[in-house]
């Protein structure tokens, strides 16, 4: 009797032995994969109870027991079979959880800066569905791409990654708007544009750019690739997660109307700036008192009627407190602006600029800008833009202090401020007529506080975004880089590009041979030599 | 100390083995007339130093899986064949010594042919400046690649005395662990992650970009493992081979 309940008392612990491993196992396994978590240390705490409760009173026992176990019968059964496998997975899933990466290119080509490593490890614990959709023509071009895709998939499995060719699903590249780039590549339209989703909001990267090389005297368009991608992507993931910002237009004075879907409306153009991301609103100073809390940008849009000193108190003041605004200008119109424009170094008149040598449609009235001062509205802009019946912006000899100003687009030299208003005479008349190069587009801007700057963008011109200009040439490109640029758009600042080598290999005609003939006739034509001799020297 | 002498004595009589048959040479052959040609058309198509060795590696990728059933097919398979495999049983090496020493001699004489790739890093490197990296990485990782390639192979050869049926079951095995990556594009989600993690192509890519992922070594190290271990259970279960 005595015997026979050692027995049951002896099996019961080596089921408990096994169920210990088993708790135990299972709980590592669970850590490893959920990270620290409740059930799985509870898991792992009830196997290791287990084991040393039984080890602690058995031990020399137990040892006995495993060592007298017969390993061979177990491994001939075929549920080591099982077991196997289940290692094989078990292994697999805890390296796939916890891994390491060494990038071991020279530039570190595939190794993500530590920004945007931190970036991805906030956006895999906000646990925040996260939708990329890369649009592009599979070329060797934008490989380069998808493997900087892969690195980022890598460091943050939650997010989805598509890859669609617009070529074979038009339907789809429709709905995102997905153009291709208007240089071809070798034979190809190419496309490429990363599209960033999430929680209804939309954000996109265009990877290629046109830049221009030297060609026999001549310059070429060429396509390449953005010079800092990572930092273009980051952004986008980092902005993707904020709130959208708001800007405000001024009302009341006769501005650019938000609703008005005539041509001279921009009830398009809201629509435009809306599908970047902002909520668009408008605002009546004299009624509100200040400016709301909420607002990342203002936009004085070519005003018609006098401000109060009142609102241009508001104004400058919103502007000393870091404040950002936009201000459009159009010729022709009798107000009192620049009694705002004078206090930050810039002046303006009801002239227009007339440029014969660089016009949209060869309509002087209409300056075609091609070229912009280097600054970040324009360092990506690629097009020209054109503003129709535009006024010219003087900067004036006396400045403000600490305030800077920079002009980003003018016309040619060619150029001049037209003072006939009435367009009967239109010709250049020195003396009465300012001769160009005219600016057209200026900022103003003023460090405040370590993280506060004022901005200020004074464009000479409203129509060049009205319903009919904002969708041509790269007008829109303007106004929203401009509004980006404003509104303090997060960029992930930090990220550096990378430096990528030429390494062209230079072939000559005989080389090239030298290399045909060795690799593709000699070399293996020495190892049937080799092992003819071999099997005559073995007979 | 007398296990790694065992191994090296099986590895020596493989690799002699090998070398001794004339359809090594002609394997030889092949190898490097399509490698060669391919290095060629990358000189001429891709022009980048930097770039050439990474196209090559992942093409050797794939003309190795062509290839190695032919190197693996004879390993057991003629062993058995002959009889010899009882030989080598009953004699005091043991089932493991065998099985690694036959996977270390395929995988040396495999490598032997790999070894001569390196003319075409020579030319690159007097015309060009590759970089060094990818290069290291990726013949790191074709050696992973192989070893797979290898293991599979042998275990397969450890089932059958007929060559041929070897060399043919691993081709459609290899295939199949080929084409899976292919295959898994067509599928969504979990059954997609799972069937392109099969894929012995999809961990290889890395290596040849330059990228060394513990994942990716984890991943051949445990094919390996496992189809050794059946290789090693297989030849003790006398019975079921002989």
């Amino acid at each position: 009797m005595e015997n026979k309940n050692l027995i049951l008392f002896n099996k019961l612990k080596i089921n408990l032995l096994y169920a210990g491993a088993a708790f135990f196992f299972v709980g590592i396994f669970w850590l490893l994969i959920a990270g620290t978590g409740l059930i799985g240390l509870i898991i792992l705490g009830l196997g290791l109870g287990l084991l040393a409760y039984i080890l602690a009173g058995n031990f020399r026992e137990t040892l006995e027991y495993i060592k007298a176990m017969d390993w061979k019968a177990i491994g001939s059964k075929y549920y080591y079979l099982l077991v196997i496998l289940a290692i094989f997975i078990m292994v697999n899933v805890i390296s796939n959880k916890r891994f390491l990466r060494w990038d071991i290119t020279e530039s570190r080509r595939y190794t993500l800066s530590p920004h945007t490593r931190n970036l991805l490890k906030q956006l895999e614990q906000g646990k925040k569905q996260i939708k990329v959709l890369f649009f592009r023509t599979e070329v060797p071009l934008i490989e380069s791409v998808d493997d900087l895709l892969k690195e980022y998939k890598a460091r943050c499995p939650i997010i989805e990654f598509e890859y669609i060719d617009p070529d074979k699903a038009p339907q789809r590249a429709k709905e995102y708007n997905i153009r291709s780039i208007n240089v071809p590549y070798g034979n190809y339209k190419l496309y490429g544009t990363i599209i960033i989703l999430s929680a209804g909001l939309k954000e996109s990267i265009d990877v290629v750019k046109v830049d221009y090389r030297q060609a026999g005297g001549n310059y070429q368009p060429y396509l390449k690739l953005l010079d800092n991608l990572e930092k273009d992507i980051s952004s986008a993931f980092l902005r993707i997660t904020k709130s959208k910002k708001k800007i405000y237009f001024i009302y009341g004075h006769g501005e650019v109307d938000l609703d008005d879907m005539d041509k001279s409306g921009w009830s398009e153009t809201k629509k435009v700036i809306a599908d970047e991301n902002y909520i668009v609103d408008k605002i009546y100073l004299a009624s509100l008192g200040n400016i709301p809390e909420d607002c990342s940008l203002l936009v004085v849009g070519a005003p018609q009627k006098n401000y109060t000193d009142m609102e241009y108190e508001f104004l400058n003041k919103y502007l000393e407190s870091g404040g950002h605004i936009l201000v459009m200008l159009e010729p022709f119109t009798k107000n009192n602006i620049n009694l705002f424009l004078n206090k930050w170094g810039l002046t303006t008149s009801e002239r227009f600029v007339i440029d014969p040598a660089s016009s949209y449609w060869f309509q002087p009235v209409i300056p075609l800008i091609k070229a912009y001062n280097f600054h970040p509205i324009t360092e990506k802009l690629q097009a020209s833009t054109y503003f129709p019946t535009a006024a010219g912006i003087e900067i004036m000899s006396k400045r403000p202090e600490g305030v800077d100003i920079q002009p980003l687009a003018k016309t040619t030299p060619e150029s001049w401020l037209e003072t006939d208003t009435s367009g009967k005479q239109v010709k250049y008349n020195p003396g009465l007529d300012k001769k160009g190069p005219i600016d057209i587009m200026v900022v103003v801007s003023k460090k405040i506080a370590e993280n506060k700057e004022m901005r200020m963008v004074i464009i000479g011109d409203s129509d060049f975004a009205s319903n009919s200009n904002v969708k041509y040439y790269g007008n829109m490109d303007l106004l929203l880089n401009t509004l980006n640029w404003l509104a303090g758009k997060e960029e992930l600042i930090g990220i550096r590009s990378k430096p990528v080598e030429s390494r062209e290999i230079q072939l000559t005609q005989v080389k090239l041979k030298f290399v045909l003939y060795s690799c593709v006739i000699i070399l293996p034509l020495l190892i049937i030599v080799a092992g003819v001799i071999i099997w005559l020297k073995r007979r | 100390m007398e296990m790694v002498h065992n191994i090296y004595s099986i590895v020596r009589k493989e690799i002699r083995q090998f070398f001794v048959s004339f359809v090594a040479y002609v394997l030889l052959f092949f190898f490097l007339l399509i490698g060669g040609y391919y290095f060629y058309i990358y000189i001429i198509e891709i022009r980048d130093a930097a770039r050439v060795m990474p196209y090559f590696l992942n093409f050797m990728g794939f003309i190795s899986f062509l290839l190695t059933p032919f190197v693996t097919m004879r390993t057991f398979s003629e062993e058995k064949k002959l009889g010899t495999i009882e030989l080598l049983i009953t004699s005091p090496i043991r089932e493991s010594e065998i099985v690694l020493g036959k996977f270390f001699g395929t995988l040396l004489f495999y490598l032997i042919y790999v070894a001569f790739t390196l003319y075409y890093l020579i030319i690159l490197i007097a015309y060009g400046k590759p970089e060094f990296g990818p290069v290291i990485a990726g013949y790191l990782g074709f050696i992973l690649l192989e070893s797979a390639y290898i293991s599979v192979g042998i275990l397969i050869s450890a089932t059958t005395k007929n060559q041929i049926v070897s060399g043919i079951v691993t081709l459609i095995t290899l295939l199949f662990f080929w084409i899976v990556g292919w295959i898994s594009s067509y599928f969504s989600g979990a059954a997609s992650s799972i069937l392109g993690y099969l894929s012995f192509m999809k961990h290889y890519e890395d290596f040849t970009k330059g990228v060394i992922d513990t994942r990716h070594i984890i991943f051949y190290l445990s094919v390996i493992v496992i189809n050794l271990f059946f290789t090693i259970r297989l030849l003790e279960n006398r019975k079921v081979i002989i």
